[in-house]
Formats: structure tokens, sequence, C-alpha cells
């Protein structure tokens, strides 16, 4: 059966062992033993959830390759869901015994008398490929990867005498992902990752500081012919440099206008979160009940897309087997609709959007983003620029985080600049951007025509658990942010510009 | 399974295959997980789990692979693979075991409770309830849930290495939630509060943990934003531990060597208050953080990190302490799937003399900061700026609730400037401070 799935899919040398423990344990015998058993208490529906996952790290401090790593993880988790309740149990040994132990555990959850059903016939569908990998980082040789990293160091050494450490690391890892359930479908994923990061770290005097960049996504290692280790330490060196001559941030609120990539974050954390189907079924988002209304201004389309190739929020299908697509948040300004999983769906009554996802078989699934996104608009990003007479330019960003009930948000701008004028003019730093997420969107007046995803380093956390996924964002104006920072009254410690 | 037993083959194994030296840190627990959910049972989560992690010196070369396969072909594999990844890094004479540690005595450190395994889920469902219950009593604007929760688990620690050393330990936790939601006039707050011990007996009541709870969410309830001042910061426990957490990356040997941290080069100064004393304790009773060894093999300790405002030491695994030419604080933090890398144990700030009473009083204007968000200290220029909320503070008085703020400063000022330390320092976590007072801080709002 799991051939069945797999079978336009070519199975990644080291998925090799994973997929044949599979095809032993998941036959369709066993599919229904175990499904069956997690009925036998009750409950609507059943899943089991499989998954066999390698990852491959190495990393260099200075002129040493310091270690490389490979760890391989394997689990099979079981989901009864009851109404609203759930019940899960996982188990790390591939045999049957354990697996029917794990089912009975998940069975608890449902009090009824059990189903009496016939049995379920399992029907394979075909793994869905969106993304071609060219070379699969786990055929590349170790010393290969350990010579990028020592392009990496060279470039930032020679980039500028000020850089006094670089520190890199490469990391890549396939995983296969199986879901068989009661409602009758197996389905598969096979899933790649790599990911390039470079610190470097500059000095002057008594100052400093530290420069970081990285990227990656569904991709393997054709990746770098673009995205060359010469380029992401060149990108760390500027940032570790430009952070050198910064000044503090003046605080208050003021125009802010996000550059185009990393600051789609905002996007994620203002409205992204706020519109899980979880915090909306259960009336504790402030978005809750509120499809139709006009949360955001005129110029506001905001997707969640996990089908777009190559990026690192994207995925074939979702860890419920549900097929991602592309779903419409905010269209001009309106609120469309929400991310859902099947247990928020089926008692909400809507569709599941293919956005069930989970960290590992540790974890049952919930509502998450894939990778979101606001569409273009038709403003040049100079013109934008231009139309500030004083405000912050917020390039790139470091971590946010929100609040669902109250909407607020907050997140850190790692690299900004005062915009006197309608001129950029001097670099800052210490800046947070803080507000809410409604009030925000409604003060967005203008919207570039260069929309951009980010370089493919984004984790979102949620209730402890930790999936990868991308945000875009074109050039965007903000008629007010509050920005947090250190300096009052900017106007004192401005130096006149010329 | 015999788990030391298997720790000794796999590093026979390791030995077997060309390594020099090797360890494993082998782990094996239970969890499990339980909410309610107005008034409703709504997750029930069970497992066992189990893995292990080998690191392999040949030629000072180190490789690593973790698996979770106990199997006698995994772990031949898994030895093998460690083996074989170390041929691929460089060579590295401060790479290896540490000595063979002779006078090693395990110390009791009262971090298992038997009582916890036998927990019924009735008896964590009925917690729950009663959290939820007493939540919604408690207030009327209590009007919505986002859960209660019991979590617990167990777990066996093993460390094997090739100087024929085999220590161990069991370790125990339960924590309870609850996240109340409160609404008026439209707009909604959230609140949480928790208790998360070693031992069942320590707990805090479902009852005190379902008001505490309540009272954080409804207090919070038609929050303004200021406008941006200098004002003096009352940090509480929860949120003084942003401080604490980004000194923490700031006293990290191997930061530190690298000169990327704040505090390069500042060991033996007074670099805080007199009124700051920050403690690492590997060996608290009872302690979250406890253990009695480290992820090297070696036996933990107690040590002042700031004495009297005075910095007195920096955190060091082997390697990172052989290179800077001192020696290990047994601050190798390792878990079945990771390397060793410093960490800390139970690190916290020593009570002072001030009764939070006193603390707000002794403010004219400003800000008792109860929430934090965000992750914005940077260890490298001890930079410190936070999305904020809290209650505002009027001629010493608790006045009104904001939000929408952000505080700002920097590390090395933060701790200068601290100048009154509360006498209710309590452990309810690794990170641990009392309530502490910053004289001045800039607290941006609206205008």
């Amino acid at each position: 059966m799991i051939k069945q799935v797999f079978s336009d899919t070519k199975i990644a040398k080291t998925m090799k062992s994973g997929f044949e423990s599979f095809e032993n344990i998941l036959t369709s015998s066993n599919i229904d033993r175990l499904l069956s058993t997690a009925l036998e208490r009750g409950g609507q529906f059943a899943e089991i959830y499989a998954e066999y996952s390698v990852i491959n790290g190495i990393s260099l401090e200075e002129n040493k390759i310091r270690q490389a790593q490979a760890g391989i993880s394997m689990g099979l988790g079981i989901r009864v869901i009851d109404g609203e309740k759930t019940g899960y149990a996982y188990s790390e040994r591939f045999e049957m015994d354990d697996l029917v132990k794990a089912a009975k555990t998940a069975s608890f959850i449902a009090s009824g008398s059990g189903n009496i059903r016939g049995e379920i016939n399992i029907t394979p569908l075909a793994a869905r490929n969106l993304t071609t990998i060219e070379i699969m980082p786990d055929e590349v040789a170790v010393s290969e990867k350990a010579n990028l990293l020592r392009r990496a160091r060279e470039t930032a050494h020679n980039k500028d005498k000020r850089i006094y450490q670089v520190q890199a690391s490469i990391w890549d890892g396939v995983k296969i992902v199986v879901v068989a359930n009661s409602d009758g479908f197996l389905a598969g994923d096979q899933r790649t990752m790599t990911r390039f990061n470079v610190s470097a770290y500059a000095i002057e005097g008594n100052n400093r500081q530290a420069g970081r960049y990285g990227g990656g996504g569904r991709v393997g290692f054709e990746h770098f012919s673009k995205n060359s280790p010469e380029y992401y330490a060149e990108e760390a060196v500027r940032q570790a440099l430009i952070l050198l001559s910064a000044k503090e941030a003046p605080a208050g609120p003021q125009a802010v206008v996000l550059g185009n990539g990393w600051a789609g974050i905002l996007l994620h954390e203002a409205i992204g979160h706020g519109l899980e189907a979880d915090f909306n079924r259960k009336g504790t988002s402030l978005y809750s009940g509120r499809v139709g209304e006009k949360t955001a201004s005129d110029l506001c389309t905001v997707v969640d897309d996990g089908t777009i190739p190559g990026l690192r929020g994207s995925i074939n299908i979702d860890d419920e087997g549900t097929e991602s697509q592309r779903n419409v948040l905010i269209e001009k300004g309106i609120l469309r609709g929400y991310l859902t999983d099947r247990l928020n769906s089926k008692l909400m009554g809507s569709k599941p959007t293919g956005s069930g996802r989970r960290e590992s078989y540790r974890h049952y699934p919930m509502p998450r983003m894939t990778n979101t996104f606001m569409l273009p608009g038709n403003h040049e990003p100079d013109e934008i620029i231009k139309s500030v007479k004083k405000g912050l330019y917020a390039k790139s960003f470091g971590g946010g985080e929100v609040d669902i009930s109250n909407g607020q948000f907050v997140f850190q701008v790692t690299e900004g600049y005062a915009i006197e004028d309608g001129k950029i003019t001097y670099p800052v730093k210490g800046a947070n951007l803080i507000g809410s997420g409604p009030e925000v969107l409604k003060k967005v007046v203008m919207v570039g025509n260069d929309l951009k995803f980010d370089s493919g380093v984004g984790t979102c956390g949620k209730d402890g658990q930790s999936v990868p996924v991308g945000v875009g964002i074109p050039t965007c104006k903000v008629s007010e942010i509050v920005v947090g920072g250190t300096e009052i009254g900017g106007d004192s410690m401005m130096g006149k510009g010329a | 399974m015999d788990i030391e037993q298997f720790g000794r083959e796999i590093i026979k194994e390791a030995l077997a295959s060309g390594a020099e030296e090797a360890d494993v840190l082998i782990q094996s627990g239970r969890e499990s997980e339980i909410s309610t959910r107005m008034k409703q049972v709504e997750n029930i989560k069970e497992a066992t789990s189990e893995g292990y992690g080998i690191r392999a010196f040949k030629n000072k070369q180190l490789g690593f692979c973790f698996s979770s396969d106990f199997s006698s072909m995994g772990l031949k594999e898994a030895a093998r693979q460690a083996v074989d990844l170390s041929r691929e890094t460089t060579s590295d004479q401060f790479n290896g075991l540490p000595e063979s540690e002779k006078n090693f005595v395990p110390a009791n450190l009262d971090i298992f409770d038997p009582a916890i395994g036998e927990l019924s889920t009735e008896w964590k469902i009925d917690s729950c309830l009663t959290m939820e219950r007493t939540m919604f009593d408690f207030d009327k604007r209590i009007t919505n849930s986002e859960g209660a929760g019991f979590y617990d688990g167990e777990t066996t620690t093993v460390l094997v290495n090739s100087h024929g050393q085999t220590h161990s330990y069991k370790s125990s936790y339960c924590y309870l939630v609850c996240k109340p939601v409160a609404a008026e006039d439209g707009k909604l707050q959230g609140g949480w509060w928790y208790s998360y011990k070693r031992h069942l007996d320590d707990l805090d009541s479902p009852e005190n943990i379902g008001r505490i709870a309540a009272e954080r969410a409804v207090r919070m309830l038609g929050a303004k934003t200021p406008g941006t001042a200098r004002v003096p910061v009352v940090f509480d426990q929860i949120t003084g531990t942003a401080v604490l957490g980004g000194l923490l990356a700031a006293v990290d040997g191997d930061a530190v060597f690298k000169k990327a941290t704040c505090l390069t080069d500042k060991l033996g100064q007074d670099i805080a208050s007199p009124l700051v004393t920050l403690i690492d304790d590997g060996t608290l009773k009872k302690g979250l953080a406890s253990s009695p060894f480290d992820g090297e093999g070696l036996q933990t300790g107690r040590r002042e990190i700031i004495s009297r405002g005075n910095l007195k030491s920096y955190l060091y695994d082997v390697y990172t302490a052989r290179k800077a030419g001192t020696v290990s604080t047994a601050n190798a933090q390792r878990d079945n799937s990771s390397l060793p890398s410093i960490g800390s144990y139970n690190f916290y700030m020593q009570s002072g003399d001030s009764d939070f009473e006193r603390i707000i009083e002794s403010v004219e204007s400003g800000l008792y900061l109860t929430g934090l968000m965000g992750s914005g200290t940077n260890p490298v220029t001890g930079d410190f700026s936070l999305g904020a909320s809290g209650i505002w503070i009027e001629k010493g008085k608790l006045a009104y609730p904001v939000e929408g703020v952000t505080v700002a400063s920097n590390l090395l000022e933060i701790l200068k400037n601290i100048d009154m330390v509360g006498n209710d320092l309590e452990f309810q976590g690794p990170v641990s401070c009392p309530t502490f007072r910053v004289a001045e801080m800039t607290v941006s709002g609206t205008v």
C-alpha cells in the first residue's frame, strides 16, 4: 500500500530503511486493526500518523569544522476525536503490540459504546510532488558541505577587517510522513529541508555587533548555485557593519515603511495567528465571528499558500493528509476565512484548508500557517520612502510574538533606518514595533509592487510545537505604529542632515 | 531493557569502530497531558519515549549521532556513524572527554516523586475542572477559557563513557496551568497562572491557581497605552526572569571566549547594583533544573555568578574551559538528541529585604511590569527591548492596566539600576527571581 502512495516519488537514500518499516507495518489489515481498536470505545474519527526523519548538521567556528552530526527519529501517533475531545498516544517502536497499546490509550478519550463498523477500506492516494529536488542533500558528501562553510568564512573575513569572528552551519533533513484515517484514505509526503546560517561579529573600538543571515527552504543543494555561501556571508557582514554605525532608535508613534520580504512576519503575527480556527471556534481570538467584516485597509489582500514550490512553509499535504492550498485570508480589507484543520472544520461546519500541522509524531495537529504574504500593490518602493516626512524604514526583523486575545503584537527590528524628509538618513538599532493587528492593518496606506518572500529561515511556535513557515510582503507604508526604543523625542538626537 | 547495559555496549561498539573516546546519554521516560476546556475534557495524551545520543572522538575530532533505535543493528549503526562523522571535522586539541572524576559522590537531590506516576486520570481531570470552576466563579467578566491542564512526566537519564563511568538519575515533574479569557466592552484579555514542581505535594492547589489566573486576566481589562517616559519599572517574579535569561546568554563561556557578549573581560568587576546576587545551582533540593551530573558526566555544584554586584564566574563546559585555560563549571547541558552545550541549572536572584508593598509604594509614577512579549535581548550589545504590559503605578498605588508599550534599556544599565529587591523569591521554574525595581527605563507608548 505504501508503495502505491509513493509510486511516483523517488525515495531518498536515507529514507530507505524507514520506508521499509512503513511497508512492513502499515499493511491494509494492520491499519484496519489499529483504527478499529482506536474506535472501540466510540468516537467519530481515528487517525494514524507515522513519521521517519533523518537530519544532518555540520558547523564551523572560525577555522575549524567543529562538529558533524546525524540523527534519526521515528514514531507513530494515533488520534481519536470524539466531538471536541481528542485522545492521543504515540509509540517509537514499530511493533504491532506497542502500536495496539497506543491505539487503546488513545481510545480512552471516547466514552460510549463502541462503533459498530465494518472493515475500513483504505484507498491509497498518490503522493503529490509540488517541488522537484535536484540534488538530495543526503547524497552530498559531508566534505562538500564543509567546503561551503569554509567559503562563507573566507568571504566574511575578506570583506572587512572589522570582522573578528565567523560561525556557519548547514542543516538538512528528509522526512517521510504517512497518514491513514477512518474516513478511508492513506496519504504520504516526502519532505526535504535545507538551511544555511552565517553569523559574523564586527568590532570597532568597544562597539561589538553581530550580523546574522541564512536561508534555504524545501530545496536541495541546487539551492547553493543561486544562493552561494558568499552571498549569505556578505549579507551577514553587511548587517554587522551597519549596526556598528547605528544610533539609538527614536521611540514613540511614527510612520513606518516595512521593507519587502521578512517584514511579512508582521502579517504572520498581526493577523495570521488570530485567524487560526481553533482560537475562533473557542471565541478567544479578537477575529472570532468576524468573517465578512472590514478588518484591514482596502489595499490589503493577505494569502496563506502552502503550495509554492521551494518555500520553507510549503507542504504537499498537511499532517492530516489534506492537500495544501491557497487560502485567501483578507481580500481588499475584508476578512474572508480562517485556517482550519479537520477537528475545527467539522465543529465549525467548514472545509479543511490544508492547515492541520504538527511538529512531529509526538504531537496532535492544530491549525497553523504555511507561507503567509500580502499581494503586491502598484507603488514603486522609492515613492513610498519619499512620501514619509519623518519615520522608520524597518528593513529586517528578528522574532515576533502576538497575544491572540487582545491582538497585541511586538517584533524586533534588526535592520532599520531613520527616514527624514523622504530620505533614508541613518541606521538605527534597538527598535521594536508594537501594536494591535487590526489597527495596524487599517493604517496600511501604500503597498509596493515588489512582493518578496523571506530567505527561508522562519519557524513558528504555538503551544510548544514548532513548524517551519514562510512569510512575504511588498514594501508597505503604515501611517503610524508605536516604535519602542531608548531615545525619547527623536528630534533632539538627530543631526541636521545635509 | 537494561539501559545501563545498553550504554556500555554502544560505547564498546564505538571503540571497536575506531573511536578513542566516547560517551552516550540515554533517556527513557513517560509523559502525560490532560486538559479541560469549558468544564469538559478536551485532550488526553500519553506516551513513553526513549532515545540516545552518542559522541565519538577520534584524533581529537568530534562526531555525533542520535537515534531511538535500540536494536542491536541500530546500536551498531549509530556508533559507526558517530565515528565516521568525526573524520569530517577538524582535529582540535581541546576536544575530548573530561578527566575521569575520581571523587564523584552522587547527591540526593530529591527530584523524583513516585506518587506522580500513580495519579489516576480522574484525579487529574478533577484538578483541571476545579481550576476552571474557580476561575469562572471569581468574576463574571471571565467569559471564556483557553483551558486548564495537568502535565506530568518521569525520566531516567543515564550517562556512560569510555572511562568506564556510568551515572544515572530519575526525575519527575508535574505542572498545573489555567488560562482564562476575560471580556468587557467587546475587548478580550487573556491571563494565565501555573504551578510547576518536582513533587506532587509541593504543587499549589487548583483553587489558588484558578483564582490567581482569573485575577491576572480581569485586572488587564480596560488597559490603556500611556505616554512615552523614563520611569521606574518594577519587574514581577515572571517578567524579571527575562533579565536573568538575557544575562545567562551573556555569561555563556563560549560566547565570552568569542568576545560575543557584553560581559566579555568583565570578570571581577562590579557590573550590577550591590543588591544583586545571582546563583546557579545544580544541587538545589527539589530544583526544577537540578541534576547530579552534567552532560559530560561531571558532578554539578552551586556557584555565585554575581555576588553583591560583582561578576564572579562565567559558565563553561569542558571544551570551552580548555580553550579559555580554565576548568569546566559542569554547565554542559545535553539531552538525548543534542550535543552538550553551555547552559544553567536553577538560575536565580537571591531575595532582598523589601516587602512587595514597599516596592510599589516607593514609585511615584511608573510601571509594574507583569507581561513581556518578543525576543528582545541582544547578548552581544546587552540591548534590551521588549513589548510590555502591566499596571501603571500612581503615587505608590497600582492605578490602571496598560498594554501596547515597550520597555527598553541595556542589560548592564538594568543591573546597575536595580535599587530595590523583594523578599519574595519562589522557585517556579528553572529561572527564578523575586520582585525587583529598576530605577529608570524607557517605557514607550503614545507620543
